[in-house]
């Protein structure tokens, strides 16, 4: 069905087209707008009323005018055209092809809101994702099906962090998150046979890269960072610039989860999403709800904000049973800069209410010069219990983790004594922790390259190491002579 | 939300050994789906409890997040156009809470039984501010408030419940309760603990300005026995199938054997033996760990766990009294 309308438009604002309405159509149908320049705009219907219908127009407005442009309606949603050939691909923010190649074969077209999906049919995230980041894999685990954010600021280097976990993360042994539903013993029941098989292909591992409203050197620096890395064969690229309007940023996002979703639920791949920077999208969110004259709720973002979210956020994650997209996941790692580092502001706020963690970098680590600088006292995997221990990476890998944090928070405090009484008046065991403190910023958090589990492993046991056993209460005495005693 | 429905159907009642799923209803509405049925979710769930309450049962109600059902009215709220509030929630945010709040009760039923309804509501408050609306006004109709520490939180200290914050108006209602689970202490050792807790708050600001060596020796000894209520007793470790929980039996052996500890350390500390060398005996770590060690079928080893205290204690006294010979003080230091 294809009916076109001209001559009806009575507005226009920024990416705003208000038109009479002169036929019944649906809300978020897809539209395309064509100007007296007969450039073809993508856009969508976003508001109705007796009398008007607005349309979201997702291409530049610029030089479309009210008497010479006509609106055909598809009659249907704004939908994508997906097959296999999309990886190793490079797409605009509404799914366009802009690396000069052929246009992708469509195995199957979907529409681009996807469809929730019923919380019983959901499986629990289950399984390791390696990131190769010690303070991720060995703290805060990522788990396969999990919604973990990244919360940075301006200036920190999350767009390096990104493109690094998109080209050396790697999923471990195991097959499925859907064959561990039957395990029922408790973590770290199995004994430990060294390292895990890596019984997963490499192949069914592949990266959905979403640059929302992204300068174009860093757009620049996602492509070629993944082309060369060798990456970009196995990764989806979609990249909307800053420069692009901002309704085809709202948009962005939900392409590319429908790119994962096909991935993921169809081709039965390991899938994971990386979508930076989720603050550009809030902000065009917010810009796009004013000028629709909504009221505005905290700092002028809609109310609506965390339903909104949450149709983004909600689509990561993996379905039970053995019917048809039980065998794939899908992991959403979302990179958000907090405004003014605040993190009770409302993007991070809302964000941290969907999602199942955070990971924090801290602009106080960056300035001594440590990368990644990943913060991770207020950082958390909530997930974390899920994908570890002796099933998946190692028995002893929670307590580990866990003795690491006591001991960190704990010379977070000899820090604050020593700063105000001086290094020389601190108690021996809090000067310990004080060199834990630095040891550990240095040598665990600080790296160049991507690290295995087992390597962060060892730097952590070593690092505890040079802590008096009496404060090791996290560890049992097996774990200690197991692991920290052997190294004396 | 995935969590609970992957693992509930699993767990089997410690009581019946039924599968838990036979005396639960889950209501999920995950954040996606739209956001008017995330406002009735709570009122749906209210009255499914109120339902069984009525047939005499006693029904315990979690809703998480209370916050997110908040949002929920604020969103659409706004949609009406009402007048934003406090923080941009509606006028009426607190009077709702209280509807919802009030609807926990114990009743007797028209059946001649009892029944009643618990309501635990989980908020999350934006990056742990307690002043917030939501908050505040929970608070004004709740009679217990259990507050999880940031600082806890981030140190991995679980559960984090803040003891100093948190608060239970009933708490001395449950003397009776607990001496019949074999604790007639209960009170008394409570506020003992939480005394020290909030020694132990106000010392360590003292400690910042001039140092933990320079506090007298008393003090030190707050110090460390409340970082042994800490470390021992608040702390559990979810990753330890025995620590995970904790029956009230055993809950009160080792607040017993914990308030044993303080007697014996303050007695030691009358008799001049230094705090220092307290917390270099043998068994502290022991002590400090029993929770993940030492299971709820395995109380006498508690038992035992307390003589060998007794004997620890009862060697640094007398060395004490005169100067400490070499062996006393490689035991103390080792």
């Amino acid at each position: 069905m294809l009916l076109t309308v001209e001559g009806a438009a009575t507005r226009l604002e920024g990416p705003l087209l208000f038109l009479r309405r002169t036929l019944d159509v649906g809300l978020y149908d897809a539209v395309e707008v064509l100007g007296r320049d007969s450039v073809t705009r993508l856009g969508r219907v976003a508001a109705i009323d007796e009398q008007f219908m607005t349309i979201e127009v997702l291409e530049s407005t610029a030089g479309l005018s009210l008497e010479g442009t006509v609106v055909r309606f598809r009659g249907q949603a704004l939908s994508f055209g997906l097959g296999p050939g999309i990886l190793g691909r490079v797409f605009n923010g509404v799914g366009q092809v802009i690396d000069g190649g052929p246009p992708v074969a469509a195995h199957r077209t979907v529409p681009i809101e996807g469809l929730p999906m019923n919380p019983v049919a959901r499986a629990l995230p289950r399984d390791f994702i390696e990131t190769g980041i010690s303070t991720l894999d060995l703290m805060n685990s990522l788990v396969r099906g999990q919604k973990l954010p990244l919360f940075s600021g301006g200036g920190l280097p999350h767009d390096r962090l990104a493109v690094e976990i998109a080209s050396h993360a790697r999923l471990r042994g195991g097959t499925g998150p859907q064959d561990r539903l039957d395990v029922v013993a408790p973590h770290g029941e199995r004994p430990y046979a060294g390292a895990p098989q890596r019984t997963t292909p490499a192949e069914d591992f592949v990266i959905v890269f979403a640059g929302i409203g992204v300068p174009y050197d860093s757009a620049e620096y996602f492509r070629r960072s993944l082309e060369q890395g060798g990456a970009l064969e196995r990764t989806a690229l979609f990249l909307n610039l800053a420069s692009d309007s901002s309704t085809q940023r709202l948009l962005t996002p939900r392409f590319a989860l429908s790119a994962a979703e096909y991935l993921a639920f169809d081709c039965d791949k390991h899938v994971l999403v990386i979508l930076t920077d989720m603050t550009n999208y809030c902000e065009a969110l917010r810009e796009v709800s004013s000028s629709k004259g909504e009221i505005p709720s905290r700092k002028g973002f809609p109310g609506y904000m965390y339903s909104d979210l949450a149709t983004l956020f909600e689509r990561a994650g993996c379905l039970r049973g053995e019917g048809p997209g039980s065998k794939g996941t899908l992991t959403q790692l979302s990179i958000l800069t907090m405004p003014a580092d605040d993190i009770g502001h409302p993007i991070p706020d809302l964000t941290g209410y969907i999602t199942e963690g955070q990971i924090v970098l801290s602009r106080d680590l960056d300035r001594r010069g440590i990368y990644p600088p990943v913060n991770v006292l207020p950082s958390l995997s909530r997930l974390m219990k899920d994908g570890t221990g002796g099933q998946y990476t190692h028995p002893d890998h929670p307590a580990l983790s866990s003795q690491l944090y006591a001991a960190y928070a704990r010379a977070a405090q000899a820090r604050v004594l020593a700063s105000v009484v001086g290094v020389e008046g601190l108690a021996d065991t809090d000067r310990r922790y004080l060199q834990f403190g630095t040891a550990f910023e240095q040598t665990l958090a600080s790296q160049d390259a991507a690290r295995t589990l087992e390597q962060s492993m060892a730097l952590g046991w070593r690092l505890l190491a040079g802590l008096p056993k009496s404060e090791l209460t996290r560890l049992s005495d097996a774990q200690i002579a197991a692991h920290i005693e052997v190294l004396a | 939300m995935a969590g609970v429905l992957d693992e509930f159907p699993g767990l089997t009642d410690p009581r019946s050994g039924r599968p838990l799923m036979e005396r639960t209803v889950i209501i999920a509405n995950t954040s996606n789906m739209p956001v008017a049925a995330r406002e009735a979710s709570i009122y749906c769930a209210i009255t499914v409890a109120e339902y069984f309450r009525d047939q005499g049962l006693h029904v315990a109600l979690m809703a998480d997040s209370t916050s997110r059902w908040a949002e929920a009215l604020r969103e659409v709220s706004g949609r009406f156009g009402e007048l934003p509030g406090e923080g941009g929630y509606p006028a009426y945010l607190s009077s709702r809470l209280a509807d919802f709040y009030e609807r926990a009760a114990l009743v007797d039923t028209l059946g001649g039984d009892t029944g009643s309804v618990t309501v635990m509501g989980a908020i999350s408050p934006p990056s742990g501010d307690f002043s917030e609306p939501v908050t505040s006004h929970t608070k004004r109709y709740v009679k217990a408030f259990w507050a999880l520490d940031v600082k806890r939180a981030q140190a991995r200290f679980y559960p984090a419940v803040h003891p100093l914050q948190s608060y239970a108006e009933d708490a001395r209602a449950f003397a009776p309760w607990w001496a019949a689970q074999g604790n007639g202490q209960w009170l008394a050792l409570r506020r003992r603990f939480l005394t020290l807790l909030d020694e132990q708050a106000q010392l360590e600001r003292m400690a910042r300005i001039i140092g933990k060596d320079a506090l007298p020796a008393r003090q030190q000894l707050t110090l460390l026995c409340a970082e042994l209520v800490n470390e021992a007793f608040l702390r559990q470790s979810a990753f330890s199938p025995i620590d995970r929980v904790c029956s009230p039996q055993r809950q009160a052996a080792m607040m017993r054997l914990l308030g044993r500890f303080i007697d014996l350390a303050e007695a030691a500390l009358a008799a001049g033996v230094e705090p220092d060398r307290m917390a270099g005996i043998g068994c502290l770590r022991e002590l400090q760990r029993m929770g993940e060690e030492i299971a709820d079928d395995q109380l006498p080893r508690l038992a035992e766990l307390e003589a060998r205290l007794e004997r620890d204690f009862a060697q640094l006294v007398p060395a004490a009294a005169g100067t400490p010979t070499p062996e006393s003080r490689d035991a103390a230091h080792g």
